[in-house]
């Protein structure tokens, strides 16, 4: 995102001298919109939010006193820490190698293994956090197995405990760590690692001298982005955890449903958001690169689908972040010392690898390979699970299943609670797309197209409801739908989910407007179009394929949104995250397998929707 | 080529504003307008929503044909308070245990019940507990110890609480309740800690909290809504735990080899409410009226085991049913009930024994 920025600036700056810099000014008008939605329903109810923690206007940090001096609590919030520190860790030590050789990897079969990150990223998260709950329980799909092969005598566990957490968490955010990581290896010049070699480095030195120091932009962003999540993380703890593995979204949730305690709950989700978009200043430099760097992620999600291998954008970034990070000292003096071990032998071996090295398959290659091919079977293949549970004829869940019948399916079916909520999910999902798609497109054209000030205060506006935990957002607007009577009404659910969606749709909208040339712009302007006429028969044209990867975002984003519609849903409305949600924790019937077992064939479907707006794009855009 | 694109996304324009229009026709909401006006039940979860469907909200919606919407969910005194308090009451019906009752009457939540629509021989037939000026009750139920059969044949099992937190004389994994709606297993770890069935209160909270301590390293999981409970049983996820007696009574029913023991239950009692401001009282008192007659309430304890309000009742409930209920006399005499005014009472600082039982088990629970 630096990078459009940048260029846009650069272009504005180039315009100045152009005759039509007049019609340029007003398009920073189209941000308004967005900007207008998001600080009716996002940024007011956000300062309200600390208003209240703070029981204005009588003012008294009695909340937060409550908040540090319970010993409880804090323990939560040093467990949040800890368990989002291990769970970025993980994420790392799994998702590095895995990135390598995605990023080694070429052509169909790079497409093939992007894929593999993809569908997860695409599959509900309420799914595969079921997913887990079916494969972890004692008497679920791992312990059973276990059993059976007279490994353990008595069931491990997996479920209820820290254990579960982990490995449900780490595994929904593990394609955030990979995509950013695979975004910047694949823009490092190969070139330069064979220099290294022919130079006389081995393998390891070449490594970390070399490809390590390059490839750390893509750490820190997978990082932060990693752990800035995980900190607000709500569903998957309360599913897979034990009674001790609250965390502080948990929290936020529990003052409410059961205390009713407004003003303390709103002061634990301030310091839930104050630890996430502070936390991030301590890392990063420049304010507002958080969103940025979660923003990158989500654009690099959908080019990889849409437009792969484009890796113009990445490489300019990461030359930017790398002038940075190269500097980093302690890593550095860490790369040194491992240098020195591994010199005297290297000196013995290199003659050896250096030619294995450049034809890019050395020893590690194999082993490497392994562990990726583990790393993607973990990825892809637990949400799967629930497919032979749905097609159970028990009465329960049991693996393996008694028999076989599609009875849970006809349950589904049978049942007009989920098809009407199947039904409401898809109305506001449509909805919430349609919405969001104009607010988003209009403002990500503003963004890049018209001269603005303060950009980056509105692009981290705009973007930021992607890492603000959604239980903030949730107890945020709370009380503003309250007033507006808007609990429970399909257009407060559309509001709800459109604060998310917008974000998507304009990160994906303004890498695609960043791509294209703009001399075609300009050409269309001095033959005498204006900026409407330009949008309309130039720019929209080769920016379809980044609007529709848009829309489907902003589509998932509202069909799976569970936490936000907690709050927002009133007494009897219900979306089918919602109902899952209710259902898992009040009976575990396989029901619940049928309806993910169909949901996980929705990422399939998007991939197709994805995969024609490409084409179409191709055909327009024969670069 | 470019009409092609043009093609593409006016199809799936088109495809996707097909789909509004769809749903718009046969949304949910649809269905109002009729004459006789709607009333909105909240009904529960799992078993004893399906049995509150099939034994309350059915056969009324036939009598009377007021449309019943009912919402499949659980009323608890926080949201019986978000909604009254923020004026945004969408429920007319919904039952709460006595626990959050007295509460909820002293924070003034509830509409008065209009006794003047029943009829004296069915009136006369409900117990007193049940016949509250702002609620009347909708059921018994208990908490009760149940076990696997295979894993605890009869002779083999627990039969008191102290029984049972002895973890190593009856190895299993275990389940009790959370305390996250104030209804812990407390005065379960009071009798298991050696505290007579009638002194339990005033309750000793610390030593209550300090008993718990012994048995939560054995605890698998601690369930929170009913149906939870019974599911960790279906699933064999547990072989012993304390859970309510009717759901494990299902079980029983399709076939699953499961016992419960009635010594040291905890009974206690549902009602049913409305709360302040319900969009349709009248229709509220008339469901309320109904779901206690004697017929239904029958029905209601032939598809779960719980005993009525309506003493009435029992004409319609077959004998073996009977047997299984926890009112009934051999059953209710092993019991005690729980004391829901000690929860009620003001604690220190203003706040009741219940808000700080909450507040307490939530600190107990990052320990």
């Amino acid at each position: 995102m630096d990078g459009p920025v940048v260029t846009a600036t650069l272009d504005a700056r180039r315009g100045r001298r152009h005759l039509v810099v007049a019609r340029w000014r007003t398009v920073g008008v189209l941000v308004l919109p967005a900007v207008m939605f998001l600080l009716v329903f996002y940024a007011f109810p956000l300062v309200r939010l600390l208003l209240v923690s703070v029981e204005a206007p009588r003012w008294s940090v009695a909340h937060y006193r409550d908040f540090f001096t319970e010993p409880a609590y804090v323990r939560i919030l040093a467990r949040t820490f800890r368990v989002s520190l291990t769970v970025t860790l993980c994420c790392l030590i799994l998702g590095y190698p895995t990135a390598y050789v995605l990023s080694r990897a070429s052509g169909s079969r790079r497409r093939f293994l992007l894929l593999l990150v993809i569908v997860p990223y695409l599959t509900s998260f309420l799914v595969r956090t079921y997913a887990w709950m079916v494969l972890l329980g004692p008497k679920g799909v791992i312990n059973s197995l276990l059993l059976k092969a007279g490994l353990i005598e008595t069931p491990l566990p997996l479920l209820y405990s820290a254990i579960g957490v982990h490995v449900g968490m780490v595994h929904v955010l593990l394609p955030l760590m990979i995509l950013p990581l695979y975004s910047v290896m694949v823009g490092i010049d190969r070139a330069l690692l064979r220099a290294a070699q022919t130079l006389g480095a081995g393998p390891v030195r070449t490594f970390i001298r070399v490809f390590l120091p390059l490839s750390l932009p893509g750490v820190r962003s997978g990082c932060v982005l990693v752990f800035l999540i995980a900190l607000g993380f709500y569903i998957t703890p309360a599913m897979l955890g034990g009674l001790r593995d609250s965390m502080i979204a948990m929290l936020i949730e529990s003052q409410i449903t059961q205390l009713v305690n407004w003003g303390f709950a709103a002061a634990a989700a301030v310091v839930l958001l104050a630890v996430t978009l502070g936390g991030f200043s301590v890392i990063g430099r420049v304010s507002g690169m958080t969103v940025l760097v979660a923003s990158d992620t989500v654009g690099q999600a959908a080019s990889a689908v849409t437009w792969d291998g484009k890796a113009g954008g990445p490489r300019s970034r990461g030359e930017q972040w790398m002038a940075r990070m190269t500097r980093v000292a302690p890593i550095a003096s860490l790369a040194r010392r491992l240098d020195a071990m591994v010199s005297a032998g290297r000196r013995r071996r290199w003659e050896h690898q250096v030619g294995c090295e450049i034809r890019g398959d050395g020893h590690g290659g194999l082993a490497l390979d392994v562990y990726a091919s583990a790393v993607f079977f973990f990825l892809i293949l637990p949400t799967f699970v629930v497919v032979p549970l749905s097609l159970s004829a028990g009465d329960f869940l049991a693996f393996p299943p008694p028999g076989w019948s599609l009875k849970w399916y006809a349950s589904y079916f049978g049942q007009p609670p989920w098809l009407h909520a199947t039904l409401l999910s898809l109305q506001v999902a449509v909805v919430t797309m349609l919405v969001s798609t104009v607010l988003g497109t209009l403002a990500a054209y503003g963004i890049l197209r018209g001269r603005l000030s303060r950009r980056t205060l509105l692009v981290s506006l705009i973007i930021s409801p992607i890492i603000v935990p959604p239980i903030v957002i949730g107890v945020a607007i709370y009380g503003l739908l309250a007033q507006w009577d808007l609990i429970g009404r399909f257009l407060g659910l559309v509001v709800g989910h459109t604060i998310g969606s917008i974000a998507y749709v304009v990160v994906i909208v303004s890498a695609t407007l960043a791509g294209f040339d703009r001399s075609l712009e300009r050409a269309a302007m001095s033959l005498g179009a204006g900026p409407l006429l330009t949008f309309r028969r130039v720019t929209f044209p080769l920016i379809r394929a980044g609007v529709i990867s848009g829309a489907v975002f902003a589509f998932i984003h509202s069909f799976d949104e569970v936490v936000i519609t907690m709050f927002i849903s009133g007494v009897h409305v219900q979306t089918l995250p919602l109902k899952m949600w209710e259902d898992i924790r009040n009976q575990i019937d396989p029901t619940i397998a049928a309806v993910s077992s169909m949901l996980i064939m929705l990422p399939v479907g998007w991939l197709i929707v994805l995969e024609v707006a490409r084409g179409a794009r191709a055909r327009i855009d024969p670069r | 080529m470019r009409r092609h694109a043009g093609t593409v996304t006016a199809l799936v324009g088109m495809a996707l504003l097909g789909l509004l229009a769809v749903g718009l026709l046969v949304a949910p909401e649809g269905a109002v307008g009729q004459d006789k006006g709607k009333v909105v039940v909240q009904i529960g979860g799992g078993d004893w929503a399906d049995a509150n469907f099939e034994a309350y909200v059915a056969p009324f919606e036939k009598e009377t044909g007021i449309k019943v919407v009912a919402v499949r969910d659980w009323m608890s005194i926080a949201k019986l308070k978000l909604m009254v308090e923020s004026k945004k009451v969408e429920l007319d019906v919904a039952d709460i245990p006595r626990l959050h009752y007295l509460s909820a009457v002293k924070a003034n939540y509830l509409e008065k019940i209009d006794y003047s629509i029943y009829k004296k021989t069915e009136l006369g037939k409900i117990d007193e507990l049940s016949k509250q000026a702002y609620g009347v009750g909708a059921a018994y139920f208990s908490y009760v110890m149940a076990f696997d059969n295979e894993k605890f044949p009869p002779g083999k099992r627990p039969t008191t609480w102290a029984e049972f937190w002895d973890a190593k004389k009856f190895p299993g994994p275990r389940t009790l309740r959370a305390g996250v709606y104030g209804t812990g297993a407390y005065e379960e770890a009071l009798l298991a800690d050696g505290v007579p069935m009638d002194k339990l209160y005033p309750m000793d909270v610390d030593r209550a909290f300090k008993s718990l301590d012994k048995i939560r390293p054995s605890v698998t999981t601690w369930w929170k809504e009913g149906a939870e409970g019974q599911q960790l049983f279906a699933d064999k996820v547990v072989t012993i735990g304390d859970v309510f007696n009717g759901r494990i009574g299902n079980l029983q029913k399709k076939g699953m080899p499961l016992d419960i023991e009635w010594n040291q239950g905890k009974l206690q009692l549902d009602y049913w409410v409305i709360p302040k401001g319900a969009p349709n009282p009248q229709n509220a008192q008339k469901f309320i009226e109904f779901a206690t007659r004697a017929n239904r309430q029958g029905a209601f304890s032939e598809l779960i085991p719980y005993g009525p309000t309506n003493a009435a009742a029992f004409e319609y409930i077959k004998p073996e049913t009977a047997k299984q209920l926890p009112t009934y006399p051999a059953n209710l005499k092993k019991q005690f009930q729980r004391n829901e005014d000690w929860y009620a009472e003001a604690g220190p600082g203003g706040k009741s024994n219940l808000e700080l039982i909450i507040e307490r088990w939530n600190r107990w629970t990052v320990q």
